[in-house]
């Protein structure tokens, strides 16, 4: 095939959604393109020195975290979701919900509360002196080991949200066929269930290794280099953001190839959901004992990734109650939520047309093109922060210009500094967590329903509205809470690109954390979770429903 | 194909617009009547401070908040436009590289070399300290006989293998004393004494300040290098647990008989682009005044910059020192080079 028969093709296969497609990946890629182009710009001149002295470390480091992180998150994630989904037993409801609190926060926190309970003069000191004078409670969690734990223990509800979805929804009559056959439970569940909903817990984990490879606050706290810490460290440290943006898009480029590898896989295994099956499981009875068993075994995550934290950070806001409250505390609570809300609302917006104009558009490759939006997830907040402020500010400062020359008008700065050019990072940084629910639930409905409509005369947006928009309405909502809940943690981004006077509780508490006043960061790390945790409940609703 | 293309542009360049149109134009009106302040501090105290200058000028404080490594990438894309009048940072190694990268303007002013110490100012009054704190060895009280520990130094010595807690070198408080000692000594003499602590480490760095001071009471190690103001944050915690670590160590400022010990400040200068030049002068002098001074330092622990100004109770019962006078540019000037030197010796 010829050069010119490609063009033919191009010519041919592109139609106005190609274009709102490229519109849109362009929108997005624009600050991630400014970072990747620096690949080509090459590293600065520390680059031997990184690679001699701290590369080799960081890798190792970073790789044993993810690999880590994915067996645990995996383990934790996929055999809750399998339990509540499968078995009968006391307070059930409860723990389905309970299990997918713990993302309401923040890693950081989480590692810091740990740190507070196993350091010296943490509350094990006070516990075990309690019961034994003589011996001081103390356990040493601040290294790699403690730090795979915990970022665990906060990151498996990825996996489990998209693993309980599947088994809830897609697999009732193929786990009743594999009964009805004979074959063991245990069976069942490596044959049928896990191969089945490999892709929607492989689409949950991709999450969680973008968190741990994206995590900053514990790793640096625990003492622990990653890729990241060597961002940072050869960004500010060594001063040079030329190898800290070369060092981001190789992180990224890796990340690209991951994703690459499993879309490969899974279109080599031909994934056919059955749009159809809508039949709920009948949860199995086990023996009172064996209830109690699940009951214990289930909660033991809820405990150790919520329970335990928030006791901590409780204990904390106690000690320093007094000084940290504060008349404008009810304002940074709600500047949190309005900014976070309306950046949660945008992106999915984004996602939504991003999703169906490429599948309204023909031209294939359009698809592989729209995923690099997708990508800031795995890229430092911080770096996003500098990659939205390259062409923001160039845009800025033509306006700028022009503005003056053409109308003596000055007018300062319009997105930089702005709630515009905050929300715009947000969505740059957290598009990734909205695709992945809307996306799964689209390819789900798939699009024989919507052809038909079309195929009756229906037009494109009244089809849309009437018919997709209320099939997919589950993914939407997901993304936009998981959106939200991940807004309201941020950090980084939010340091850098906030406009004066806006505050968020992330901010508020980070401003104490950075004084080493950890105990008196944990009332607004409280008001975080606590707006996290609202979400989260409806979110479980959306998906049991 | 050609047509589409230049859809794509026209489509770009309505969502441009659109976006721009959505903007109402902020408080980066020139008003003179405002001082837009980045810094790297956030005490309550220092709101109270702002607020008083507000009252007795009426120049309105607009505040951002971040650490400073981000507010100097922050006003560097903001290049010309960029609406920060004052930068406010916690070390001086910062103040030195936004100086260098052209973020800064010289100020003359009266006051200002008044109240501050020429050794606290840049030799350019590009920037001025406002507080101080040294990095000094704290040991636990009951423990152990201290023989012959005097300097940074001697904490290379075999006497102390295995038992020197200290933060990782990612920390700007490390950076600047290794800096302090490739400035007043040399390169192979500062490699030396990394090398040397590194190997008499008691454990893998990790943690802040404070948690180097848990671990020598909790035995882990006997001595730990950290800033004097985390001793009175310990003291002063609402945690009792914390306010008992607090009381169980005591402090020894290094190199007494030498060069002194290593201090470093938190300071302030005017940025170049600045909007309101005059209400940020105004504004640094405001905090480098007798009343403010006492204010501003007493919020983290310091030591005020200007001497007319008497330290606080729980620093003075620490007694007074012989503190380094090397010019605080030099900690600027050599930290890279420091930073590399951690490096090679594989301090974490």
């Amino acid at each position: 095939m010829g050069w010119g028969n490609v063009i033919q093709r191009l010519q041919r296969d592109t139609n106005l959604w190609t274009i709102v497609t490229l519109v849109l990946v362009l929108f997005i890629a624009f600050p991630i393109g400014a970072v990747f182009i620096n690949l080509f710009a090459g590293p600065g001149e520390t680059w031997d020195h990184v690679v001699t002295y701290l590369l080799p470390n960081y890798i190792t480091n970073s790789v044993s975290i993810a690999i880590g992180c994915s067996v645990l998150t995996l383990s934790i994630g996929v055999t809750s979701a399998w339990i509540v989904s499968r078995y009968e037993f006391p307070y059930r409801k409860t723990l389905e919900w309970l299990l997918i609190v713990p993302l309401a926060i923040p890693s950081y926190i989480t590692a810091y509360a740990y740190a507070g309970i196993f350091d010296y003069g943490g509350s094990l000191t006070i516990l075990a002196r309690f019961f034994d004078r003589t011996r001081d409670g103390k356990l040493d969690i601040m290294n790699i080991y403690g730090l795979i734990m915990i970022l665990s223990l906060s990151l498996y509800p990825y996996v489990y949200v998209s693993a309980r979805a599947v088994f809830l929804t897609q697999m009732s009559n193929l786990i009743e066929a594999s009964k009805v056959l004979g074959v063991s439970e245990f069976k069942t569940f490596f044959k049928v269930v896990l191969p089945l909903g490999r892709p929607a817990i492989i689409g949950g984990l991709i999450l969680v290794i973008m968190e741990v490879l994206n995590d900053y606050g514990a790793a640096k706290y625990y003492g622990v280099s990653t890729f990241t810490t060597g961002i940072f460290r050869s960004w500010f440290a060594l001063e040079e953001p030329e190898t800290a943006i070369y060092l981001s898009a190789i992180l990224m480029v890796l990340v690209f190839g991951l994703m690459s590898i499993e879309r490969i896989q899974r279109r080599k295994k031909g994934y056919q959901n059955d749009s159809k099956n809508t039949t709920t499981v009948s949860r199995k009875r086990l023996s009172k004992l064996q209830q109690y068993g699940l009951c214990i075994g289930v909660g033991i995550p809820v405990f150790l990734g919520f329970i335990i934290p928030v006791g901590q950070l409780i204990y904390w806001v106690i000690l320093t109650l007094e000084d940290t409250v504060f008349t404008s505390f009810i304002t940074v609570a709600l500047q949190s939520l309005g900014i976070a809300a309306a950046a949660a609302f945008g992106t999915v917006i984004i996602v939504i047309l991003l999703i169906y104009s490429t599948r309204w558009s023909v031209l294939k490759p359009i698809q592989r093109v729209s995923r690099i939006s997708i990508l800031g997830y795995a890229i430092p907040g911080a770096v996003i922060a500098v990659g939205v402020m390259i062409p923001t500010l160039a845009l800025d400062k033509w306006l700028n210009r022009s503005l003056k020359t053409m109308f003596s008008l000055n007018i300062g700065l319009l997105i930089n500094g702005t709630v515009i050019g905050l929300m715009y990072a947000y969505m740059v940084r957290f598009l990734a967590v909205a695709y992945n629910p809307v996306e799964s639930n689209a390819i789900k409905i798939g699009s024989r329903i919507s052809e038909s409509s079309l195929l009756l005369g229906v037009n494109r947006w009244r089809t849309f509205f009437k018919i997709d928009l209320p099939l997919i309405q589950k993914g939407v909502w997901s993304g936009m809470l998981l959106v939200f809940v991940d807004i309201m943690k941020e950090l980084p981004l939010t340091l850098i690109l906030k406009p004066y006077g806006v505050t968020t509780l992330a901010v508020k508490a980070y401003e104490y954390a950075s004084d080493e006043m950890i105990a008196e960061a944990a009332l607004p790390s409280l008001c975080i979770i606590l707006t996290g945790i609202l979400p989260v409940i409806f979110l479980n609703r959306l998906i049991t429903k | 194909m050609r047509f589409y293309l230049l859809g794509v542009f026209a489509l770009l360049f309505t969502a441009c617009k659109t976006e721009t149109k959505q903007a109402e134009p902020e408080s980066d009106q020139q008003d003179t009547k405002e001082v837009n302040v980045y810094t790297h501090r956030h005490y309550e105290a220092d709101q109270k401070l702002f607020a008083q200058f507000e009252t007795e000028t009426g120049i309105k404080v607009n505040v951002v908040n971040a650490s400073a490594d981000e507010l100097i990438q922050k006003m560097t894309a903001e290049g010309e436009q960029s609406p920060a009048d004052v930068l406010i940072t916690v070390d001086a190694g910062r103040l030195v590289r936004a100086k260098d990268k052209g973020l800064l303007q010289s100020v003359t002013s009266d006051v200002l070399t008044k109240n501050i110490p020429s050794h606290l100012r840049d030799a350019d009054n590009h920037w001025f300290s406002l507080t101080k704190r040294a990095r000094v060895i704290v040991y636990a009280k009951d423990r152990i006989p201290l023989d012959g520990l005097a300097t940074y130094e001697d904490l290379t010595t075999a006497a102390w293998k295995d038992k020197v807690l200290i933060r990782s070198s990612n920390n700007i408080y490390n950076q600047s004393l290794l800096a302090s000692i490739i400035a007043n000594e040399n390169v192979e003499k500062a490699t030396a004494w990394a090398k040397g602590i590194v190997n008499n480490m008691a454990r893998s760095p990790k943690g802040n300040d404070r948690d180097q001071i848990k671990a020598v009471v909790a035995g882990e190690g006997d001595v730990a290098v950290v800033n004097t103001y985390y001793i009175g944050k310990l003291l002063n915690s609402k945690d009792p647990e914390e306010v008992k670590v607090g009381q169980q160590v005591a402090l020894l400022f290094p190199n007494q008989q030498g060069r002194g010990t290593h201090i470093n400040v938190s300071g302030a200068g005017v940025a170049k682009y600045a909007p309101n030049t005059a209400n940020a002068t105004a504004f640094i002098e405001f905090l480098s005044s007798p009343a403010a001074q006492k204010v501003f330092a007493e919020a983290n622990y310091e030591y005020p910059v200007n001497p007319s100004v008497a330290t606080s109770e729980l620093l003075s019962s620490w007694g007074s020192f012989k503190e380094d006078t090397l010019s605080l540019s030099a900690l600027g000037k050599e930290n890279k080079k420091a930073v590399l030197i951690f490096d090679t010796v594989g301090w974490k």
